[in-house]
């Protein structure tokens, strides 16, 4: 085995990423970063491009979004950053690493609690935080405080409290009754928990069909995904097997999160990332949204996949959303005191 | 009569395709000790651990004390045998102290005779300080004995040896060779030890077993297997042997040293092996010769004779005393009882085969033990 | 007089790469003790309800874990080591596949398995008559126990591994001397051969438990909280850097005072074994029923560890493959994958090689000494901790990098180690580096010194040996440090998560997708993949030790005795 100095070996891949790197900025595409897995985002690009020709590069950033595009500074080739969870963005705007996108188009079709006001991000479609019971129950309203009722003891299947929908969910609490009241009912639900938090919400309509619970949490788009097969035979079973409730928040509706995008501050292609955004709100992408991902429209008026529209009319909590990302901290706060994971 | 405490019965092994024993049969009477004696891969190694267990033999019997312990439908295993082990490398169990490595082989009898026996042996071996000592801490020859007090503290009826001595330098070894014959003896142990060294098994054995290619050449006491080897491989074994090849015609072979009795050898060609010390430079005596060179080792003096009627030169042994003129002409005198006359070596097939004629002298290997010198008349230092 | 080491004649070709090495490998780790000084406020917190459970966690699995893997691991090893059965040789083979599958894969395919739904407990309800799964309680998987199983049973081929190597090679005159003295089987394990494995089965156990605390999803999916969970989700979920980078620099703690442990048990008391111990143990044979019944009991491990798993993820990927047809990323993922591991590997075993050389070539110099040891500093750390060090590292260089060109009047450059290759080989390299520098140190010191000298002594310099001496003898502790090096590599995931360039995936990479989606249906077939490549160096190490093991054709005792009689001059 021959030895090659370090050094030697590495001059042809700095070149190689240099050479990437100092690619000018060409019209024809868009860089996006994203935290939402390539699968779901793919028909939309691709749609996307087809319409307008503008090539879409997607790279999926699991976790450090803010962090990966604060360290790549100026020379970061991100354009548009995408993330599928409201406190997501509220930190790259934190972090400094957005700036406001201007599109009026925009400000017409997405409802105001549903977008930053200074519009350094929008909204793009809406998740529905659900309770999913065991059909013997014969369950058919529930509200979200309902789930800490001692009467559920022993019942309830839930994903880990630190994760962000669920801490966008206990955000929405705090903003509705502020923190001790939010404190005392992730206590209670935590009393109620058949078993520690564990796995991803698919895992929960499993796990109730199991018999291992009665009552859990997941989102709404789960539930197209497993309905309608795409997932296969055995998802679609647990799709069906359990009865999907749309809860409330006492005074208020049901919690949504939303999907979004906010522009790099230092974008090459501000241009094509408006673009892309714009397409993403209008009706084409809109329906996108709806039948290839089960998710609900934000534009509204524009129609749910049936699937998804046949489980209720949904009713938007009216919190605005930047509210949730206000209070995240503390709800992750609060799911350690009340040793919720463990 | 009691029955032997090992005997081994036509032992057949091998490794792969190469015999490693060809039908081999030893007894070890009890409290008798007993050397096999053969230079390295004889097959008297594994001789030893068939007789131990560690090896399954291919053919053959090994009983102790009356019991079998293998034979075609027979194997029991090495710790239920009986039998003690000395290994060449000791085998000391590195992480127990030297008192627990001597206990080891009483497990399961009451503490109080473990703690006894253990310091018995320790005050035998001279280590009786040293119980709470890790064998890495002891010397070589330490070990030895740690090795040796291990394997008799549980009172075997048989003892193995696997060159006990070869890892001690040359001054150690007199000392440990009475050492151990003398705790053998004490333990009433019959005692079996393999070795390579002549001098090990002259200083301890009750008799010797040269073993040589897989097959037992010649058992005896030494005595018998010093003045009567059975042939000149045998003979070799102990003594730096001269050549000369001989005529014999009636019981008296010729050579060109004048004539040696060799009774029952048959006529024709043979060789007369004498030993170096056969050789005397005396005021009178049968021959001459021309001393080539000289070496000074100490106790004597090695000389080189060049005798006229013998192709190549012979080395004599004289004391280091006297005074020898290189290139003089000197007188030698010949001890005809320290020689031994062999037929002609024939390989170990023909024997099988109807009886070949006579080899050409060309044939006779020669002995080993003469010293390197080389055929050329060359004057040099030996 | 002894010389005092000087240290600047020691800065040669040798000195000067190992410095660069070292630094590169203390870089994230200085990075993180300044993200981590930079924080205040959280850590409080985070030390009065975070820290506190997931240390007694982490604790509770690396006890449970350390101690399963030595019961499992040694046990196994003797079994194959000192008994002869039918399928022994099948049974070697075997019991080393579980190092093929991450134990995130194992954890989800035993899920898969174990859910009251899922294919075991519903035939299981069957054969008792139950009709509904709330009828049939059994114990859950996703607890402390079950975790302590899964990575049991992922891990334990570590041990296996050292103790069988011990007991092949070094056991044998220790155990034949006590079956002499009358020892049956048992006392001769627990009394003699496992003493003598003691540090084997401890650099095992340090190896699993390393391991253990690296993964992120296992733990994750059969909710146990561990450290290194507790860092991720302190810097996911709170986008709390800092505070992530103080519970990382616990965790460095923790594992620094378990490594010294090890070091402790293993060192001990100059237990080398004393003399030529040059001959190999030979098996004990076990026919009939007996054996059959060893031959099952020694393949529970290699059953719950791979076969079952691997069948399930087989018939999984079939499954997808027959429903939604190939995924059409998959070939280049594969070759990307490849690409990156095989790059990674011959860099990093190089590094390894240069370093452990340099090493044995500058005796006394505590330079070249401390380098092997400080670049091995990756291995401890989880692949998540190293990847936000090197992250605020590579960005600190671009940015530097950057404005000295700018300074110097040049166009500003773009991202230079941040989202590239070279940045993800160096984070692999750095890893990983601990394995490479393990083994090849391990063949090396087998390696009499005394090689190096005359070498030296006839008259060539210093590279000159390396390449002259240790490259051709070493070949083959290189090609296996390589072989281990390039499946980990092919199976890391936190660090390629990541650190890597735009829209690179690597097979680990997709797989965790699919988890994080839940659809790990989708990520069967790349599972799959990831499997089969970790079972190519497992074969060739089989086969490797299987070639030196070979019945010997020449008697023992052929040593270099001297021939009968007084011997020539």
């Amino acid at each position: 085995m021959t030895k090659k100095p370090t050094a030697a070996a590495l001059l042809p891949m700095f070149g190689f990423c240099a050479a990437v790197a100092a690619v000018p900025a060409a019209a024809e595409e868009v860089n996006v970063y994203t935290t939402r897995e390539p699968g779901l985002f793919a028909p939309l690009a691709k749609a996307f491009t087809e319409k307008t020709g503008i090539r879409v590069n997607t790279v999926f950033v699991k976790d450090g979004l803010a962090e990966r595009v604060a360290a790549e500074g100026t020379a970061s080739p991100a354009d548009l950053l995408m993330a599928v969870d409201v406190g997501v963005l509220a930190e790259l705007v934190d972090k400094g690493v957005t700036r406001p996108l201007t599109s009026p188009v925009v400000e017409r079709a997405v409802p105001a609690n549903l977008r930053a006001a200074d519009g350094s991000w929008t909204g793009l479609s809406m998740r529905a935080r659900l309770v999913w019971a065991d059909r013997s129950l014969g369950l058919k309203s529930i509200t979200y405080a309902d789930l800490a009722d001692p009467k559920w003891k022993g019942s309830i299947c839930i994903r880990s409290g630190q994760h962000p929908y669920n801490t966008a969910l206990i955000a929405a609490a705090i903003a509705h009754d502020g923190r001790a009241a939010a404190a005392a009912w992730v206590a209670g639900i935590h009393a109620n928990l058949a078993k520690k938090p564990s796995g991803g919400d698919r895992d929960v309509a499993r796990d109730i069909l199991g018999g291992l619970c009665r009552i859990g949490v997941g989102n709404s788009y789960y539930v197209g995904l497993m309905r309608s097969g795409r997932g296969g035979a055995e998802q679609k079973a647990w799709g069906d097997g359990v009865d999907v409730l749309l809860p409330t928040f006492e005074g208020g509706g049901t919690h949504v999160n939303i999907t979004g995008a906010a522009l790099a501050k230092h974008a090459p292609h501000p241009d094509a990332a408006r673009a892309l955004v714009e397409y993403l709100v209008s009706p084409e992408g809109q329906r996108v949204y709806a039948e290839q991902n089960f998710e609900y429209p934000i534009v509204p008026g524009a129609a749910a996949e049936p699937t998804i529209a046949g489980l209720g009319p949904l009713t938007v909590d009216p919190l605005p959303v930047a509210a949730i990302a206000a209070h995240r901290k503390e709800a992750s706060l609060i799911v350690d005191e009340v040793g919720f994971d463990r | 009569m009691s029955p032997a405490a090992l005997a081994l019965h036509d032992l057949h092994h091998a490794y792969g395709r190469r015999a490693a024993l060809a039908g081999v049969s030893l007894e070890l009477h009890p409290g008798e000790i007993v050397a096999l004696l053969g230079p390295s891969g004889c097959g008297k190694t594994t001789l030893l651990r068939i007789a131990a267990g560690l090896e399954r033999p291919a053919a053959g019997d090994v009983h102790a004390g009356g019991r079998r312990l293998a034979g075609p439908d027979l194997f029991v295993e090495p710790e239920d045998r009986g039998i003690g082990l000395v290994f060449q490398d000791y085998a000391l169990f590195p992480h127990l102290d030297v008192a627990a490595n001597v206990g080891f082989g009483l497990a399961g009898r009451p503490r109080a005779e473990i703690r006894a026996t253990v310091a018995d042996l320790l005050d035998r071996i001279g280590l009786a300080d040293r119980g709470r000592s890790y064998p890495h801490m002891l010397s070589g020859g330490e070990q030895q004995r740690v090795a040796l007090a291990r394997a008799l503290a549980p009172r075997p009826a048989v003892l193995l040896m696997d060159e006990p001595f070869s890892n001690l330098d040359q001054r150690l070894r007199r000392g440990m060779r009475a050492e151990t014959a003398a705790l053998l003896r004490a333990s009433g142990a019959a005692a079996l030890l393999v070795t390579h060294d002549p001098d090990d098994a002259l200083a301890v054995a009750d008799r010797i077993a040269l073993m040589r290619d897989g097959v037992l050449a010649q058992v005896g006491t030494p005595e018998e297997v010093w003045h009567h080897p059975v042939d000149r491989g045998a003979a070799a074994v102990f003594a730096d042997l001269e050549e000369l090849p001989a005529t014999v015609r009636r019981g008296r072979a010729e050579t060109a040293l004048g004539g040696f009795a060799a009774p029952g050898v048959p006529d024709g060609p043979a060789l007369v092996c004498l030993h170096r010390d056969a050789f005397d430079l005396a005021a009178v005596g049968d021959f001459t010769a021309t001393v080539s060179a000289t070496r000074f080792v100490g106790e004597h003096r090695i000389v080189r004779l060049v005798v006229d009627g013998l192709p190549r030169p012979v080395d004599t042994r004289v004391d280091a005393r006297r005074p020898v003129a290189i290139g003089g002409r000197v007188s030698v005198a010949i001890d005809r009882s320290r020689a031994f006359v062999f037929p002609p070596d024939r390989p170990p097939e023909d024997l099988r085969h109807p009886a070949a004629p006579a080899p050409d002298v060309s044939d006779f290997r020669p002995c080993r033990g003469v010293a390197a010198g080389a055929g050329d008349g060359r004057h040099h230092e030996v | 007089m002894p010389r005092r080491p000087a240290l600047l004649p020691a800065l040669d070709g040798f000195g000067l790469f190992g410095a660069l090495v070292g630094l590169l490998a203390v870089a994230p780790i200085a990075a993180l003790v300044a993200l981590a000084a930079g924080g205040d406020g959280p850590w409080r917190h985070l030390f009065t309800t975070v820290v506190p459970a997931a240390t007694v966690d982490t604790a509770l699995l690396a006890l449970g874990v350390a101690a399963f893997v030595a019961v499992v691991g040694t046990g196994s090893a003797w079994l194959v080591a000192t008994r002869d059965f039918p399928g022994r040789r099948l049974l070697e083979v075997l019991l080393l596949l579980p190092l093929a599958f991450p134990a995130y894969v194992l954890a989800y395919s035993w899920l898969d398995l174990l859910h009251p739904i899922g294919p075991l407990q519903t035939a299981l309800r069957g054969l008792l008559g139950y009709s509904r799964p709330a009828d049939l309680r059994l114990p859950d998987l996703r607890s402390l126990p079950g975790a302590i199983l899964v990575f049991g049973f992922a891990l334990y081929p570590y041990v296996h591994v050292a103790t069988r190597t011990v007991f092949l090679s070094r056991a044998a005159g220790p155990v034949e001397a006590a079956r002499m003295l009358g020892a049956r089987s048992s006392r001769v394990f627990f009394r003699v051969a496992l003493p003598l494995a003691r540090p084997a089965v401890a650099a095992g156990c340090a190896l699993a438990v390393m391991e253990t605390l690296n993964d992120v999803g296992a733990a994750e999916f059969l909710s146990v909280n561990t450290l290194t969970a507790a860092v991720y989700s302190t810097w996911i979920n709170r986008s709390d850097l800092p505070g992530a980078a103080q519970i990382a620099l616990a965790m460095l703690i923790f594992l620094l005072s378990l490594l010294m442990l090890e070091r402790i048990a293993r060192g001990g008391r100059g237990y080398a074994v004393a003399g030529r111990a040059t001959r190999r143990l030979e098996p004990r044979r076990v026919g009939g029923a007996r054996g059959v019944a060893l031959f099952v009991v020694g393949l529970m491990p290699a059953l719950f560890g791979f076969l079952v798993p691997a069948l399930h993820l087989v018939w999984q990927a079939a499954d997808r493959l027959a429903f939604a047809g190939l995924a059409e990323d998959i070939a280049r993922e594969t070759r990307d994958t490849v690409l990156l591991a095989a790059t990674a590997t011959a860099l990093g075993v190089a590094a390894a090689a240069v370093l452990v050389s340099g090493r044995r070539l500058h005796p006394g110099s505590p330079l070249h000494a401390a380098a092997p040891r400080i670049a091995s500093i990756g291995y401890a750390v989880p692949g998540t901790v190293l990847a936000i060090g090197l992250l605020a590292v590579y960005g600190a260089v671009d940015a530097g990098v950057r404005a000295l060109v700018v300074d110097l009047g040049g166009a500003p450059t773009g991202l230079l180690l941040s989202a590239s290759f070279a940045g993800l080989v160096i984070a692999l390299c750095l890893r990983f580096f601990r394995l490479a520098a393990a083994g090849i140190e391990t063949a090396a010191d087998r390696l009499p010194v005394t090689l190096d000298q005359s070498a030296r002594v006839l008259g060539r310099g210093r590279f000159a040996v390396m390449r002259a001496v240790h490259l051709p003898l070493l070949t083959p502790a290189y090609a296996g440090a390589a072989l281990l090096f390039f499946v980990d590599c092919m199976k890391e995931l936190p660090a390629t998560l990541l650190l890597r360039p735009l829209g690179f995936e690597t097979l680990s990479t997709h797989l965790y997708g699919e988890a994080a989606r839940g659809t790990y249906e989708n990520g069967a077939l790349a599972a799959c993949l990831i499997v089969a490549f970790g079972l190519l160096p497992i074969v060739v190490v089989t086969r490797i030790g299987r070639d030196a093991a070979r019945p010997r054709t020449a008697p023992p005792g052929l040593s270099a005795s001297p021939a009968v009689g007084r011997g020539a001059a």
